[in-house]
Order: structure tokens, then C-alpha cells, then sequence
């Protein structure tokens, strides 16, 4: 503690009122973070936060916990640790092995349906192989399936020209038999009128008359058989 | 602070980073899958002949027919279709003045004509047959338009069945005084024996019968739409006269 020894001299106007106490060298003060407010220094209360304070400007610090305490709780903190991380490193484990197992039977099961993929490659290419020859056989039983049909046709129209043939030719030797058999009359019936013309006398004139008239029909005949003969032949 | 809240605190801690490290660690894994090869995958589903005819014969071929005229005294050839099952089409000028109407598939086989009737408005015949035809298509609602492709499905000359293509080129009056109204006019290459043949679009669908070429190389068609025409009016297809009477 110390006086100020021009206090109360003139000029001096600090007031005894504003005195403050020095603490003396050696001398353990009452609270040792005391400290008198300076103008202008950090605001003790925002960096101690919500530590306890006796009064404005005076802030207490808990004192230090015991060091067993302490320590009992270091080690329960780090024990909780090691057993999370032993736990998660068994998680990881278990599930690292469960995914190469998946890996693994997956794997397997790609091989075995790229085997078969590969055995279904070579029989679609066989297959297509196949395919190409069996649609040229096709094509070439459809042209051959045509070519029967068309000759099938031509056979028909044939055959139809061919019976059309014989059936004119049968008209033409019917017409040409019949235009022979009324030749063959007309050519007797008029050697018989001749025979008779020439010994007129010892006939009846009317009949010779008859007999001429019935001659000339048969040579009528022969002329009209020849007509359709010569119809027949003009077709 | 006192040591038992500062454990506390620890502890709480330690189970709030045991909580959030289980949240980041790898879940276990699943049982190996079993179905890998799915049991159907998309993409267009088989028939159960496809696009296949039985024999392989696409329906424009199947569908044609060749008709041999046995007249009293002529034999001619033409071509006609299928217009249903027991009906085909072709042109009057292939059926008339017929003695015998011999009917013959793409495969060979013969048909049995029972009954020709002729329309006399335009040059198209109906043909009754006993057995079925092989096949039949469908007529197309509307006329062909100037550059549509066509293909034509007949046996020129008599001789095999044959398809050809080309295009329609327009429309014009008939220079043989057939048909009423306006026929069409094709580059598809025919020839006689190819009257009736049926003229198909790129669908499939009749378009038109041929009945007529001239100099140039150049078809003419009776369209669908008198056929269609012709069909609906029942009066429109009489008989067929006989060349036997």
C-alpha cells in the first residue's frame, strides 16, 4: 500500500477518494486474475464466457479437478473409442468379406452366362448359316414351283390346241367323207342317166324326167358337202 | 465444467459419431442374385408363321390367277385375281365368247370356274369359282395419284407368273372405248396374256386391272374405283354369253 505524497498539495487534484492500492511486492493478492478495467482492453466477460463471476470485472476459474477423476474418465473416453473402432472394424471386415463372396459367386454366375451367351452366338450364326441356305432352297423351289406351274400351263394349253385340232380335223374328214359319198352318187346317178338317155326310147320320158331331176339332187348334195368342206378348211 | 459433465459430454459425443459413422458405412451385401438373364426382353414378339406365307409365296403371288379361254374355236390365255375366297377378277375380253373357263393357281393347281359374268360399262368380268383360292387382297379405298409406284402381278404371254413395277402416269380417256369414264395410264411393262392382272400398291392393295397396252410400251388400267364401282351396283355384271350359245 502506498501514498501518494503530493496528494494533498495544490495542484495535485487527485482526491483521496480515488485511491487506489498498489499491491506490494511479495504480497499474494486476494484473487489473483484481478485486474482494474483499462480503457480500451479486450472485454474480459466475452473471453471468459459463461465462466462464473463474483462482480463485474472479476471472473472465477473452477479449480482443477481432481487428477484420478481425471484420468478414470480419459480412460473410459478412449476404452468407448477403441471398442467403436474394434466394432466398425469388425463391421468393415464382415462386410468386405460378404461383398468378395458376392463378387466372387457373381463372377461365376457372369462367366457361366458368358459361356452360354458364347454357345448361343455360335448357334445363332449357325442358325442364321442354316437360315441363308434354307431361304436359297426356298427361292429355288419357288422358281422350280413356278416352272412346274407354267409348264403344267403350257401342257394344258396344248393339250386344249390339240384337241382343238383333232376336233377340226374330224370336222374337216367327216365333211370330206360326206362330200366323196355325194360325189359318188351324183358321178353314178349320172352315168346311170346317161346309160338310159342313150336308149331314151324304150323308157317312159316322165320317168327319165324323175330319174334325171333325183340325180341332180345327189350332185346338189355333192356341191353343198363340198361348200362345208371348204368352210371347214377356211377356218 | 465438473468431470462428470465433461464425460457426459464425451460419451454423448462419441454415440452421436457412432450413429452418424453407421450411417456412412457400407451397407452388408444382399444374396448373390439368382436372376440375372431376365425371362423376356423387349423387342417384337414371334408369330407363329411370321411374315411367311405356307409356302412362301408372298400374297400378291398367291392371290393371282391364270385363265385359258377354251373358245369353240380359239384358245386365248389371261390373267385374273382373287377377289374372295370363291370370286376373282379379270377382264370381259379374257372371258368371252368362251366354250370352257380353265382356272389355274401360282402353284399349278386347276381351279373350276362355274360361272363368268361381264359388265358392260367397263372392261372387268367376275369368275365364280367351286374351290377356294389360295389367297385374296384387299382393294384400296382411293385411286392411285400421278408417280405412285404400282407392281403388276400377271403372266404375260401365257408363261410364268411375273411381277413387275413402275408408275402410275396419269389419267386419260380410254382409246378403246371400253370403260366410262377415265382410265389410268402405267410404265409397269405388260403384255398380252396380262389383261387382268391385278395392280397393287406399295401396301399390297388392288389399285386397278390392267386390260390394255399400246405402242409406247404403255399399260392402261380400269382404277379401283370402278371396280368398286362396278361391284356395288349388282345389275352392272350380267352373264356371259357362250360362244356354244
Amino acid at each position: 500500500m502506498t501514498i501518494d505524497p503530493h496528494a494533498t498539495e495544490p495542484g495535485h487534484g487527485t482526491p483521496l477518494s480515488s485511491w487506489t492500492p498498489a499491491p506490494a511486492a511479495g504480497d499474494t493478492p486476494l484473487y489473483a486474475d484481478f485486474r482494474p478495467p483499462q480503457p480500451g482492453a479486450p472485454d474480459r466477460k466475452a473471453e471468459v464466457g459463461a465462466r462464473p463471476y463474483v462482480a463485474d470485472d472479476m471472473v472465477i476459474d473452477p479449480p482443477p479437478p481432481s487428477r484420478p477423476r481425471r484420468r478414470a474418465w480419459a480412460l473410459a473416453l478412449v476404452s468407448t473409442a477403441l471398442v467403436a473402432a474394434l466394432a466398425v472394424a469388425g463391421y468393415l471386415w464382415t462386410t468386405t468379406e460378404g461383398y468378395r463372396e458376392l463378387a466372387a459367386s457373381t463372377e461365376e454366375e457372369a462367366r457361366a452366362i458368358g459361356t452360354e451367351l458364347a454357345t448361343t452366338r455360335t448357334e445363332l450364326e449357325g442358325a442364321i448359316a442354316e437360315l441363308d441356305g434354307v431361304r436359297a432352297q426356298l427361292a429355288t423351289a419357288q422358281a422350280r414351283i413356278t416352272a412346274l406351274a407354267d409348264e403344267k400351263a403350257q401342257i394344258g394349253d396344248d393339250r386344249e390346241a390339240q384337241r382343238q385340232l383333232v376336233d377340226y380335223q374330224q370336222r374337216v374328214s367327216v365333211a370330206a367323207g360326206t362330200v366323196a359319198s355325194a360325189l359318188d352318187s351324183c358321178i353314178k346317178g349320172q352315168g346311170q342317166l346317161i346309160a338310159y338317155l342313150k336308149d331314151a326310147a324304150a323308157y317312159d320320158p316322165a320317168d327319165l324326167a324323175t330319174f334325171e331331176s333325183q340325180v341332180g339332187g345327189l350332185c346338189a348334195s355333192a356341191t353343198d358337202a363340198n361348200e362345208s368342206l371348204q368352210d371347214e378348211l377356211s377356218k | 465444467m465438473t468431470p462428470v459433465r465433461g464425460g457426459r459430454l464425451a460419451a454423448a459425443a462419441v454415440a452421436v459419431l457412432a450413429a452418424a459413422g453407421c450411417g456412412i458405412l457400407p451397407p452388408q451385401p444382399g444374396p448373390v442374385p439368382t436372376d440375372l438373364v431376365p425371362s423376356s426382353v423387349p423387342g417384337p414378339a414371334p408369330t407363329a408363321t411370321g411374315n411367311l406365307s405356307p409356302d412362301g409365296f408372298d400374297v400378291a403371288q398367291r392371290m393371282a390367277v391364270r385363265i385359258r379361254n377354251v373358245g369353240c374355236n380359239s384358245l386365248s390365255t389371261g390373267s385374273g385375281f382373287a377377289l374372295d375366297a370363291t370370286t376373282l377378277i379379270t377382264n370381259r375380253h379374257v372371258v368371252a365368247d368362251s366354250a370352257d373357263l380353265q382356272l389355274s393357281t401360282y402353284d399349278g393347281r386347276d381351279i373350276a370356274a362355274t360361272a363368268a359374268s361381264t359388265a358392260a360399262l367397263a372392261d372387268l368380268a367376275i369368275v365364280r369359282t367351286v374351290d377356294e383360292l389360295p389367297a385374296f387382297p384387299e382393294l384400296a379405298e382411293a385411286d392411285p395419284q400421278p408417280g405412285d409406284a404400282v407392281t403388276v402381278v400377271g403372266y404375260p404371254q401365257g408363261g410364268q407368273l411375273t411381277v413387275t413395277s413402275g408408275r402410275v402416269m396419269g389419267a386419260t380417256t380410254d382409246p378403246l372405248n371400253e370403260n366410262l369414264g377415265e382410265v389410268l395410264v402405267t410404265d409397269a411393262p405388260v403384255e398380252p396374256g396380262s389383261s387382268g392382272s391385278a395392280v397393287l400398291d406399295t401396301q399390297g392393295r388392288v389399285i386397278g386391272v390392267v386390260y390394255a397396252k399400246n405402242a409406247d410400251d404403255m399399260s392402261f388400267i380400269v382404277p379401283v374405283g370402278t371396280l368398286r364401282e362396278m361391284l356395288a351396283d349388282e345389275s352392272a355384271f350380267t352373264p356371259s354369253p357362250t360362244c356354244s350359245g
